[in-house]
């Protein structure tokens, strides 16, 4: 084996084990007793995405997927941002 | 050497993520839940970008994952905390209303 076919290996493996690992936040988004819940569920889910790209970019050696990392880590926090700035107003409408 | 520390790093990595997303079925409440978001994923997300480093080892490639670093890093815990404030003051006011 040799020594960059091991980073090849390495990284198809861990995309293998984040996908699995999407299953855990998926059932917690759909079974989550309250909306917060499934908020901080999505945000895990978005976490897990950006190390399949991370993860994707080693394995095909295209640095340029990285600014799609960079985009999706933006949004994903400004998300959740926004989503608790909605409930937060609905809350004080009640 | 460098490519053995390089998959070492992302196997790792992949195992953290894997630890906190299965925390995040098992943990009891929202706060618990929470702190394996915005620690455990971070410090995965951390691995992950030495490890682009140590493959890519271009500049271009250090700026933008020191961008990524600090999103993960300072905003996504904001975030983290907002949402659990909103998800206080949502409790509190099922408490007035009972």
């Amino acid at each position: 084996m040799s020594e960059s076919n091991f980073v090849e290996i390495a990284a198809q493996t861990a995309m293998w084990v984040m996908t699995l690992s999407l299953l855990f936040p998926l059932y917690r988004l759909f079974r989550g007793p309250s909306l917060p819940d499934r908020v901080v569920a999505l945000d895990q889910i978005g976490m897990i995405v950006v190390g399949i790209i991370i993860c994707d970019s080693i394995f095909s050696n295209d640095s340029m997927l990285l600014d799609v990392v960079l985009i999706i880590a933006f949004m994903l926090v400004f998300g959740s941002i926004i989503i608790a700035h909605y409930l937060h107003k609905r809350q004080s409408e009640l | 050497m460098i490519e053995i520390v390089t998959g070492i790093l992302i196997l790792a990595g992949a195992l953290i993520v894997l630890i906190a997303s299965v925390g995040i079925v098992s943990f009891k409440n929202l706060y618990a839940r929470t702190h394996v978001v915005t620690k455990v994923s971070s410090f995965a997300m951390l691995l992950f970008l030495i490890a682009a480093n140590l493959h890519f080892m271009k500049l271009r490639v250090l700026i933008i994952t020191l961008i990524i670093f600090h999103i993960v890093i300072v905003l996504a815990p904001v975030g983290a905390h907002v949402i659990t404030k909103v998800s206080k003051l949502l409790e509190n006011s099922d408490d007035d209303k009972k």
